[in-house]
């Protein structure tokens, strides 16, 4: 591919790149506290929980539109239960979302429960959501093609309307990570002096897992379960090892993960790939450049 | 007139939804007391610590501690702080002031001077920009106490402080909690498993055992067998230019050989 051309595809796809970009910078951001945190796996599990709920859309989503096709010329209040499920039908977001979020009340729950250990109830949501994506997949109108774009991504075919609902709920998720600040650095590092002190730290955690949920369940559906767990994992390690002060962490895993979107964008238009393994290769590149940087130091 | 205690609890059954670990705990904590709490791994300690910090309700009668400002500074124990985070010295003793902050504030600079002088205090405040990960054990220990005291409590709460110190590291963090406890009026509860660091420090001891609570004077027990109740193998108590000693008995120690 000629230069020329490299250029027309990355002005063709502005808004796919102006998409890979914030969801590795949201990503990134929060991928800081979920390595810090050790939930590494609830990152996991909850990015496969989402592509569950992806999954269970495709699956209800002509039955969703049937129903509509049905009930939204009736008379009300039938008629208004035909406009919500003709709006749920092309939205699958809205599902992954509701999905997500009952996942997260159900192990903000577990995590107080003293009768099976954490890492037993985030292995057993993994599980059944990869078995449950699998299964929705193989019975929707789609097929198995979906499997390969749930987890690849479709970051290229990103709309005007998905990235506004994109910028929307990052933006929420960043302002409130950017005033409650303290209140989750110090839930996070030391909860039973958190606790000592009045903060509630139940409910902290269960609003930081609620912006988490939020974050890769709008992500996932157009960056796919590998970026998007990917850019919460490589950035936040590089800021970690490269730097040992919070903001300076926050600030190299943020534009460690921008410039991994962006190279990786323009590395798939220009070798024709999906989107993910370069962006996740350049990704990786960036976390050994900084290990070896910090080694060089020492 | 008696002084008023700072820490009430009265007929108070301690523990988790299901589980009771203490019962009828009753335990006042008089201002400048210093109290040692001790007792075996697994007696309750914790449990009992929870409570006076109002982590957990009490199942059955009362624990009142004062709820204007900050009346207890607690120390955890430093090996429950997570090194992988990327804070200096400073960032952990400013979390102390987090409370006293706006809801949606920053430390500024009087925070800033405030935690130096904690520092200062804590004999650490050159320590100040270095990352609490690079520090040894002892400097760790007065970090956290630092942060305590930042908001200038009047009980200091320490959980297992020279859990893992050697001779030197464990003088220097109880010369200091004496010192500050001197020089500041300080009510100190110190909980601990090392049996000879309290009962050399602390003038009154809280035995935790068997589910319950038991104040003592540490001249009762010489000569007692409280201890070998306690701990359930025969225990030494003897003194040694005017410092306790408490040993597992030597005959004990020969039947097990």
């Amino acid at each position: 591919m000629s230069l020329e051309d490299l250029l027309i595809g990355l002005r063709l796809n502005v808004l796919g790149i102006a998409g890979s970009v914030l969801v590795a910078a949201t990503c990134a951001f929060l991928g800081v506290y979920v390595v810090l945190k050790r939930v590494v796996f609830v990152g996991v599990s909850l990015a496969q929980i989402s592509s569950a709920g992806i999954a269970l859309a495709f699956l209800v989503g002509p039955w969703l539109a049937a129903m509509a096709h049905q009930t939204i010329h009736a008379a009300p209040p039938f008629s208004a239960i035909g406009v919500c499920f003709e709006w749920l039908a092309v939205r699958p977001v809205v599902v992954s979302l509701f999905v997500t979020f009952i996942a997260v009340a159900l192990f903000a729950h577990q995590s107080r429960s003293r009768t099976l250990p954490r890492e037993a109830s985030i292995g057993i949501g993994y599980v059944l959501a990869s078995a449950l994506t699998l299964l929705f997949i193989l019975r929707s109108a789609k097929g198995m093609d979906d499997v390969r774009e749930l987890l690849d991504g479709s970051v290229v075919a990103l709309g005007l309307a998905d990235l506004r609902l994109m910028a929307l709920v990052f933006l929420a998720v960043a302002v409130i990570h950017v005033l409650c600040y303290k209140q989750f650095l110090f839930v996070s590092y030391d909860a039973e002096m958190a606790a000592s002190r009045g903060y509630a730290v139940a409910k902290w955690e269960m609003l930081f897992y609620t912006t988490l949920g939020a974050t890769i369940a709008v992500a996932i559906q157009k960056a796919g379960l590998l970026s998007v767990f990917a850019m919460m994992l490589l950035p936040a390690a590089t800021g970690l090892v490269a730097c040992r002060r919070m903001a300076g962490v926050f600030t190299i895993a943020v534009v460690a993960g921008v410039v991994s979107a962006a190279i990786g964008f323009t590395l798939a238009l220009l070798w024709d790939l999906p989107v993910s393994p370069p962006t996740i290769g350049t990704s990786a590149v960036l976390l050994a450049s900084a290990y070896l940087l910090k080694l060089r130091r020492e | 007139m008696p002084a008023q205690p700072l820490i009430a609890i009265s007929g108070a059954d301690l523990g988790y939804a299901r589980t009771r670990v203490l019962s009828d705990v009753t335990l006042n904590v008089l201002p400048g007391d210093y109290l040692g709490i001790v007792g075996p791994n697994g007696a309750g300690k914790t449990t009992l610590l929870k409570a006076i910090l109002g982590l957990i309700r009490p199942l059955a009668g009362s624990v009142q501690v004062p709820s204007s400002g900050h009346i207890i500074g607690y120390v955890p124990q430093r090996d429950t702080l997570d090194t992988i985070y990327p804070l200096t010295v400073l960032d952990i003793v400013l979390m102390g002031l987090f409370d006293t902050l706006a809801p949606f504030g920053r430390p500024r600079r009087h925070h800033i001077v405030r935690a130096v002088s904690a520092l200062e205090d804590t004999g650490i405040a050159d320590l100040r920009n270095r990352s609490f990960g690079s520090l040894s054990g002892g400097q760790k220990q007065r970090t956290i106490i630092a942060r305590a005291m930042v908001a200038d409590p009047q009980v200091l709460l320490l959980d297992e402080p020279t859990n893992g110190m050697d001779l030197s590291g464990e003088a220097g963090i109880l010369s200091l909690i004496d010192r500050l406890r001197r020089q500041r009026g300080l009510t100190v509860l110190l909980v601990s498993h090392l049996l000879n660091t309290v009962i050399n420090n602390a003038e009154r001891m809280a035995f935790v055992a068997e589910g319950r609570v038991e104040t003592v004077e540490k001249e009762s027990l010489i000569g007692s067998s409280r201890l070998s109740d306690i701990y359930g193998i025969p225990v030494e108590i003897t003194m040694h230019e005017s410092r306790y000693l408490i040993v597992p008995s030597t005959a004990d120690r020969r039947d097990r050989q």
